[in-house]
């Protein structure tokens, strides 16, 4: 059980900035699929995730971060497993095949194997030789551990996802300790590799680049739709046109609205002050994990941390740079925000994670 | 110490990871105050010009098919020239008037459309939404649609839009009965006829059309797309297909309706043929007639104008818009009111010396010489005119006009066709309250020949006949096969007067005489089967008149006789009944009932019954032993 010593330690400000985050997704799905038939069976499964997501938390806070790190391996090895299953039988969504359907809820395990990863790979980079510096085998086994489940991901067709576990690897490995030159050959082999790999994508995926290059080639494609919500957002301007009001938004123009580009519809309706208010909240949630990183008591409390944050960073701006039109569409989610169970757990998994670590600052 | 000093190690390197957060949100604020603030009115315009639009997807009309499923009226594509308003409106009032300009202009040069009409047109619509395309020109040519989609770029106001468009393929056949479509009229949008119906809906106006309108008409689809700054569709979001109209299907017989349709060729008249057993109307002709597909356009032509204001009124169903004196063909009814009333019977015989002095007026029989001694039969055979005026005076007016209108003259036949007329029954009431003047008995006697204020359409003649043809009860004309409005029981209406078989046989006897037996309407018959029937000249001009204008018979076409018949056949168990009018076609015998007869031809033939009709041109037939018309 947990001693009173370590609850004093609950960061009830990082509760707060998770739930308002969580609040503001739950009014914005609910803008989003105004007026459509599914409109409160959309509220009422945000709000069980959400729920969902919170018990999940909770029981993550009880057993501590070590011996969850012992676990994870398991739970990681189950997750592969699962992921084998699901390319073999899976549903499609979006030319995915990447979703599980349990009765009235479907559940992408490629979500929380993300964790799962950061957890056995901080496992792993906390038990190093040299302290401040990784050896080639200890690089190698890293992106063994990190490269098995993007193998898998991307042979469902989720490139968004795969790409995802990248930067964590990359923040990973670097605050374990890479020598420069490994972070040079790093950098070459990746300027490389990236044109080479995009004989490996899909046509969608590649019209998806290509039109984010040249937006006018295909003006009604995905480029149409990169277009919409770059109207949607401009047009809303310094105070937006209020809840419900946007018309880019409810006349159907923006795409996965209540998904991918929710914040297409936040900064339509709110405005410039409503994303401002978003993103000032994930940067407080950000604070709030580097406080736990700087007060952490071990490494591997330290890289768990510097995990979930690369993780919840690289959807933030993979997903709002593809809305804001600075990056191509990859159809990510926004964390916390967007409609869609499997990534509200793998959150709130993520963020229990950071809980356990501020609550046992102190050892035994 | 060892693992504080790992820690200080880590933790510099999360430093970097604080300074690529700040960089990546500086990034993001930046690109958002481009959009939102400096570029944010740019956006805001387009989002305004950005329309989701929802077109009509026409539902073609039902196809309105004879009683064999040949069809009568169907559909054809063709192409129409429309407006965008939205696509004419400028940053100020000065562009769009210019832009309104411009089009007009093009119009003019391009498609020879007046400006006034279109203006008018847009002027009209012009206060629906701004979406709604209006139609400005229909059924364009090829060239018409090139010329349009050629100036798409300097004309972005005008499209192309398809629609499915009636077609009369028989042209003026039947044109009374099918009627023809138009543009709905500003009092018929949302009236009780035309509950769900819009400005600019294409309705039934006339005939069948009309009448099964809501049958016929579809239920439009939709097309909901998204437009660009053009107004071009970029992409369909979600459309729903039209549901056709319901194809509705017609009593006619189209071989009796052409047969019927060539007999009164470049005639002034109407014919029609009923089942007098239900009331199915097999062929309905009126003459003149008009073409409907030269004005089913939204917009009004000037053959249109012309039609209307033709003297000889071709819009008008003859067959049961026109009243015209019945003439002798009353004397059935006359004879049908005797028997039943007992004021007669086959021994009452009278003498006819050709004329007879009554009220201190002298009457004229139609046979100057007098029929010598007539019963009923033989006074029906001959049209002997004595012995109706002798009957008229001994049942008088209103004894008369009960059993005229229990035959269902005075009262319209309720047939599925809109405009019939009522006619007229005069009696003693009448008279008081129309002109205010007591009946005199000496108008008994110019109503027992089916004279005097008497009037009454064809198919009201057509009906009453058929009922005393075939006994006890009025059949319900109709047009429309199958209903059960119309079912067998339904079908007949009741017949006031008692009517017993013997004067059904009496009567049926009397009208194969007529026919078959030196009668006046000997030219009604058709070899190898026993039609009945009776003729009718209405004088349009009295010879007493003539003689004092001094125009010979003849003389004038406008002031010639209208000819009467009515038959069936037959004779035992009546089919077919059927009655051609001609107006100024000279007597009844010698021009409508040869027309009958070749109805009745066409008619037994098809059912194999006799030897179908030699080619042979009505007026080819000319009487062998000319005899006394009435």
């Amino acid at each position: 059980m947990i001693e009173r010593r370590t609850w004093r330690q609950f960061d009830w400000k990082l509760l707060l900035a998770v739930l308002a985050l969580c609040a503001i997704g739950v009014v914005f799905v609910h803008s989003a699929t105004f007026g459509t038939e599914k409109n409160s069976e959309y509220l009422y499964k945000q709000l069980i995730w959400i729920l969902a997501g919170l018990t999940i938390w909770a029981m993550v806070l009880f057993p501590d971060y070590h011996m969850l790190a012992e676990w994870a391996l398991v739970f990681y090895v189950f997750l592969l497993g699962v992921l084998v299953a699901v390319l073999i039988f899976g549903h499609t969504v979006h030319g995915s095949k990447s979703w599980f359907h349990f009765g009235l809820f479907s559940v992408q395990p490629s979500e929380l194997v993300k964790v799962a990863a950061i957890v056995v790979l901080a496992r792993y980079f906390s038990d190093t030789r040299s302290l401040d510096q990784l050896t080639l085998q200890e690089i190698g086994i890293g992106a063994l551990i990190v490269a098995t489940p993007m193998l898998l991901i991307l042979m469902q067709g989720d490139l968004g996802t795969t790409l995802t576990l990248l930067p964590v690897y990359a923040a990973m490995s670097f605050v374990s300790g890479l020598q420069r030159r490994h972070i040079v050959i790093a950098l070459i082999l990746f300027l490389v590799l990236a044109p080479l790999s995009w004989g490996l994508l899909k046509d969608y995926q590649k019209d998806r680049i290509r039109f984010f290059i040249h937006p006018e080639e295909e003006p009604y494609g995905s480029g149409y739709q990169a277009l919409q919500a770059k109207i949607a957002i401009g047009s809303g301007q310094l105070y937006g046109k209020g809840l419900k009001q946007g018309s880019q938004s409810q006349l159907g123009f923006i795409p996965y609205r209540h998904t991918d580009f929710i914040f297409a519809v936040i900064a339509e309706e709110k405005g410039l002050f409503g994303v401002l208010i978003v993103l000032l909240l994930y940067l407080i949630l950000f604070y709030l994990i580097f406080d736990g990183i700087h007060t952490a008591r071990d490494r591997l409390g330290i890289l768990i941390c510097t995990g979930v944050v690369a993780l919840l960073l690289i959807h933030v701006t993979l997903n709002i740079g593809m809305v804001i039109g600075l990056l191509p569409i990859t159809g990510l989610p926004l964390p916390l925000i967007s409609s869609g169970g499997s990534s509200m757990l793998a959150n709130f998994l993520a963020l229990g994670l950071v809980m356990n670590i501020k609550l046992r600052r102190y050892a035994n | 110490m060892k693992l504080i000093k790992d820690q200080k190690v880590l933790l510099s390197k999360i430093r970097v990871l604080q300074y690529v957060i700040f960089g990546i949100f500086l990034v993001i604020v930046c690109q958002l105050w481009n959009l939102q603030i400096l570029r944010g009115p740019e956006y805001q315009q387009m989002a305004e010009r950005n329309r989701i639009r929802t077109l009509d997807v026409p539902a073609p009309r039902g196809i309105i098919r004879d009683r064999e499923g040949r069809s009568l009226v169907s559909n054809r594509p063709s192409f129409n020239i429309q407006v965008n308003l939205e696509n004419l409106k400028g940053k100020d009032k000065a562009e769009s008037e210019r832009k309104e300009a411009d089009m007009l202009l093009f119009l003019e040069r391009e498609l020879k459309l007046d400006r006034t009409s279109v203006r008018e047109r847009l002027d009209r619509f012009g206060n629906g939404p701004l979406y709604k395309p209006i139609t400005i020109k229909e059924d364009v040519s090829w060239a018409d649609v090139g010329t349009v989609e050629a100036h798409l770029r300097e004309h972005p106001e005008l499209t192309v839009s398809q629609e499915p468009r009636r077609i009369y393929p028989l042209g003026a056949v039947g044109a009374h009965v099918l009627g023809y479509v138009g543009e709905i009229s500003e009092e018929q949008v949302g009236s009780d006829e035309f509950p769900s119906s819009r400005r600019g809906d294409l309705i039934g106006k006339h005939g069948m059309e009309r009448v099964y309108n809501s049958m016929l008409t579809g239920k439009d689809g939709f097309r909901q797309v998204v437009v660009n700054s053009l107004g071009r569709v970029a992409k369909t979001l979600q459309r729903q297909d039209a549901v056709p109209g319901k194809d509705v299907f017609l009593t006619l017989d189209l071989d009796l309706q052409m047969v019927a349709e060539k007999l009164l060729e470049g005639r002034m008249g109407t014919l029609v043929a009923m089942n007098p057993n239900n009331g199915e109307i097999l062929a309905m002709v009126s003459r003149p007639a008009f073409d409907p597909n030269s004005f089913i356009s939204r917009i009004s032509s000037r053959n249109w104008q012309e039609l209307i204001s033709d003297p000889a009124s071709p819009f008008m169903n003859r067959a049961i818009q026109a009243t015209y004196s019945p003439g002798s063909i009353f004397k059935i009814i006359m004879a049908h009111a005797g028997l039943a009333e007992g004021a007669i019977d086959p021994s009452h015989w009278i003498f006819c010396n050709g004329e007879i002095s009554m009220y201190d007026r002298v009457f004229h029989c139609s046979h100057r010489g007098g029929h010598g001694y007539v019963n009923v039969s033989a006074a029906i055979q001959s049209s002997c005119n004595i012995y109706f005026y002798l009957l008229g005076k001994q049942m008088g007016i209103d004894v008369i006009s009960r059993y005229a209108r229990s035959l269902g003259l005075g009262e319209k036949t309720g047939i599925d066709l809109p405009g019939e007329r009522t006619g007229l029954v005069p009696d003693a009431q009448w008279k008081k309250k129309r002109y205010g003047n007591p009946w005199y008995a000496g108008e008994t006697i110019s109503v027992a020949i089916g004279q005097g204020a008497l009037s009454a359409t064809p198919l009201q003649i057509l009906e009453a006949i058929s009922a005393l043809s075939v006994g006890g009860r009025l059949p319900q004309p109709h047009l429309l096969l199958n209903d059960p409005r119309y079912s067998a029981s339904e079908a007949l209406k009741p017949m006031a007067a008692s009517y017993s078989s013997e004067n059904r046989a009496l009567l049926r006897d009397a009208m194969w005489r007529v026919v078959n037996s030196g009668g006046t309407g000997y030219l009604a018959a058709v070899g190898g089967m026993d039609v009945c029937g009776k003729t009718g000249t209405v004088q349009v001009i009295g010879k007493e008149k003539r003689t004092e204008l001094n125009i010979p018979e003849g003389a004038r076409e406008d002031l010639e006789d209208h000819a009467w018949f009515v038959g069936f056949a037959p004779k035992n168990s009546p089919e077919i009944a059927v009655v051609a009018f001609v107006e100024h076609g000279g007597t009844g015998g010698r021009s409508a009932a040869p027309m009958a007869a070749e109805v009745f031809r066409e008619y037994f033939s098809k059912k194999g019954l006799i030897p179908p009709a030699v080619d042979t041109h009505i007026a080819d037939i000319r009487p062998a032993n000319p005899s006394p018309q009435p």
